[in-house]
C-alpha cells in the first residue's frame, strides 16, 4: 500500500532475530508494504552468527557491498521462501484466495495508516493459518500525525485475547528522537497487568516510543470479535484505578525510567523494565 | 466521563465564534468540572448571555454542573446521550462499534464527542455513526487524546485522522485546535490552545510533547447537504516514520507553559513552522467550583 519502500530499522530486525532464534518462525510470508532494512547483507550475516541463525544462502547472489537490503530476502535467507508483498488496501476485505494462508505476517508501519483499524485487524487474523504468528511495530507515543492514530498496547493486547490467540506478547521499543537509525535502541518487556491503566507512559521530548507486538492463532481463533478495552472491563468489576505512571526517556544504555504517580499496588514493578534485548549492534566494530 | 472547566471555556468560545444549534447529543455522561457561579463567570468573559432555561433550579454552589445545564445555559434545548450501556443513565443505549439505528439519522445538530472515540475500536463505523447521526448543517465535534495518553484508550487520535476523514467526506468548516495540557494538576492549570494547521503541521513526523505536557485534541466539522459518511480516506500525506524526519522540513516541540506554550521547532526556528502556532486564548482558572 506505501508508494516507495519503508524503511525497517535493524534493531527491530534483531527484536525479529532473536525471537525467531528462540521459537523459529515458519512460512509462508506476508509483508504490509516493500521493505527495506537499513543495514547491509554482511550486517544481516553478522547478527545471524551472533543469534545462531544458520543462513539459507543457497543459490543467493550477494549483493554489492553497501546495498540496502531487501526484507524479502532477508524472509528467503531465513529459510522461509519467497515472501509475499501485499499491496492492497487493507480498509477492504482481502480475497479469499488469501485466507488462512500465512505462517507469519509482518506489518511494520502500516495498521497506523488504515483507517477502518478493525477491518485492518480482522484482515490480519483472517489471512494467518492456525498456528501462524503475526509481528505489529507500530507507533504508541511522540509520534503524532506519523499516521492517522498511534495504537497503544492495549489495542493489540484485547484484540488478540478477545479474539482467542495465544502467545500475545508485546514489547516496548524507546528509541531517541534523533540519531536513531545508528543507536542502540532500549527495549523492555510489555507487562499488560502492571501498565494496562490508562495513561501508563509518558515519553520526554527526546525519546519516541513504539510497540512490538505479537500474537498466535490458535484453529479455535476467531477474527471479528470487538474487544471492551481491557482497563475498563476489569474497572467494572473492581473499582481499581490505581495505574502506575511513567516517564519514559531514551538512555544509551537502558531507558530511564521515572515512576510519576505512585499507587500502593504497583509497588516493586520496576523490574518489568528490565530491558529483554541485548544484541549490542556496535559491537560488530 | 468529566470534562475539565477549560474545555467548557474552549466550547464557549467556540460556540461565540459560530453558534451550536439543537438537537445535542452527548456521547457518554459529561460531568463538567466548573461550578454553576462558575459557569456564568466564564459566559460573561466569552460575552455570551445564559439562557433563562438553564437557570432554572440552580445546583449548590460546592457542586459542580453537568453538561445538560450547560447545554440549557447555551440554549440548545434538551440535551440527549448516547453510551454503550445505561449504567449511567443515558437515554440512547447504543454501541458506537455497530451501525446505529435509523431513527437516529439525521437527528442532531450537534454531537459532541467528548472522550469516546479512542474507547471504540471499531473506528470507521464510530465515524461514520457520527456523521450519519447529524443533520446537514449539523456539527461534530471531538476532544480526544493526541500524544502522551498511552493505553488511555486503544488510539491516540492524531489531528489527521479528523481532518482526512471529513475532508474525504466532504464536510465544511473544519478547525483542529491543538490542546496542551501539564501532566501535573491539570484540572487546576490554565491550559494553552493552538490552532492546528494541517497545511504546516499535517506532513509532520512528528509533533512531539515533552513529558511534563499531554496534547488532545478538538476537532469540528460542518456537515452540508451534499456530505457522506462512507468515504475512507488514504492519509493524504503520508509520511515515514522509521527514520525520523528526513526528508521532512521540521518537527516540533510542544511543552506546557503558564500563560502561553513553548513551541521548539527543530531543528531551527523556521518562521513558517512557527506562524500557526499561536495561543488562541488565555483564560485563567482558580481550583473548585
Amino acid at each position: 500500500m506505501a508508494p516507495s519502500a519503508m524503511a525497517f530499522p535493524v534493531q527491530i530486525l534483531a527484536l525479529l532475530l532473536t525471537e525467531h532464534a528462540r521459537e523459529p518462525f515458519a512460512g509462508p510470508v506476508l509483508i504490509y508494504g516493500r521493505q527495506t532494512v537499513n543495514c547491509s547483507f554482511d550486517d544481516a550475516l553478522w547478527m545471524f552468527e551472533s543469534l545462531g541463525i544458520r543462513p539459507h544462502l543457497d543459490g543467493m547472489s550477494h549483493p554489492p557491498p553497501g546495498a540496502a537490503l531487501d526484507f524479502a530476502r532477508l524472509v528467503t535467507l531465513l529459510g522461509l521462501g519467497d515472501a509475499t508483498i501485499f499491496e492492497a488496501d487493507l480498509n477492504l476485505p482481502v480475497a479469499g484466495e488469501l485466507t488462512g494462508r500465512f505462517g507469519l505476517i509482518v506489518d511494520a508501519g502500516t495498521m497506523e495508516n488504515v483507517f477502518d483499524l478493525r477491518r485492518g485487524m480482522m484482515n490480519t487474523a483472517e489471512m494467518l493459518r492456525p498456528g501462524g504468528r503475526v509481528v505489529h511495530v507500530s507507533p504508541v507515543d511522540n509520534y503524532l500525525n506519523a499516521g492517522f492514530v498511534q495504537l497503544s498496547p492495549t489495542f493489540y493486547q484485547d484484540y488478540y485475547v478477545e479474539n482467542g490467540f495465544d502467545e500475545v506478547h508485546g514489547l516496548m521499543v524507546v528509541r531517541p528522537r534523533d540519531g536513531a537509525a545508528s543507536k542502540r535502541w532500549n527495549v523492555f518487556a510489555y507487562d499488560h497487568a502492571a501498565l494496562g491503566g490508562v495513561n501508563s507512559m509518558f515519553c520526554s521530548d527526546d525519546t519516541q516510543l513504539a510497540v512490538y507486538f505479537t500474537a498466535r492463532k490458535t484453529a479455535a481463533s476467531t477474527s471479528e470479535r470487538v474487544p471492551l478495552q481491557s482497563y475498563f472491563a476489569r474497572l467494572s468489576e473492581t473499582q481499581d484505578t490505581a495505574s502506575a505512571q511513567y516517564v519514559l526517556s531514551y538512555d544509551p544504555a537502558a531507558a530511564k525510567v521515572t515512576r510519576v504517580h505512585d499507587p500502593a499496588s504497583a509497588a516493586a514493578k520496576l523490574a518489568l523494565f528490565t530491558p529483554v534485548f541485548t544484541l549490542d549492534l556496535a559491537a560488530r566494530g | 466521563m468529566g470534562q475539565a472547566a477549560q474545555s467548557v471555556a474552549l466550547l464557549l468560545m467556540e460556540h461565540v465564534r459560530a453558534p451550536f444549534t439543537g438537537p445535542v447529543l452527548g456521547y457518554g455522561i459529561q460531568a463538567m468540572n466548573i461550578g454553576f457561579e462558575g459557569t456564568l463567570r466564564m459566559f460573561a468573559a466569552v460575552g455570551l448571555q445564559p439562557d433563562p432555561a438553564g437557570m432554572i433550579d440552580p445546583p449548590p454552589p460546592a457542586e459542580y454542573i453537568d453538561f445538560e445545564r450547560l447545554v440549557r445555559l447555551m440554549g440548545l434545548g434538551e440535551l440527549q446521550t448516547l453510551d454503550v450501556s445505561d449504567y449511567e443513565g443515558a437515554e440512547i443505549v447504543a454501541d458506537l462499534n455497530l451501525p446505529v439505528p435509523r431513527e437516529l439519522m439525521g437527528r442532531f445538530g450537534w454531537i459532541i464527542d467528548g472522550g469516546t472515540m479512542e474507547h471504540v475500536f471499531d473506528v470507521r463505523q464510530g465515524m461514520k455513526n457520527t456523521a450519519d447521526m447529524l443533520r446537514p448543517g449539523g456539527r461534530a465535534i471531538h476532544i480526544s487524546p493526541a500524544n502522551n495518553y498511552v493505553n488511555h484508550g486503544f488510539t491516540q487520535l492524531s489531528p489527521a485522522f479528523y481532518h482526512d476523514y471529513y475532508a474525504a467526506n466532504g464536510f465544511e468548516d473544519a478547525r483542529g485546535i491543538l490542546i496542551v495540557q501539564p501532566r501535573a494538576n491539570m484540572v487546576s492549570t490554565d491550559w494553552n490552545f493552538l490552532q492546528y494547521d494541517h497545511a504546516t503541521m499535517g506532513a509532520l513526523d512528528a509533533l512531539l510533547c515533552s513529558a511534563e505536557t499531554q496534547i488532545a485534541i478538538y476537532f469540528s466539522a460542518r456537515k452540508t447537504a451534499a456530505s457522506t459518511s462512507d468515504r475512507v480516506p488514504a492519509q493524504a500525506q503520508r509520511t515515514h516514520r522509521t527514520e525520523g524526519r528526513a526528508g521532512l522540513p521540521y518537527q516540533l516541540v510542544i511543552s506546557h507553559g503558564a500563560g502561553q506554550p513553548a513551541v521548539q521547532p527543530l531543528p531551527e526556528p523556521s518562521p513558517a513552522a512557527v506562524a500557526p502556532v499561536h495561543a488562541l486564548v488565555h483564560i485563567g482558572f482558580g481550583s473548585g467550583p
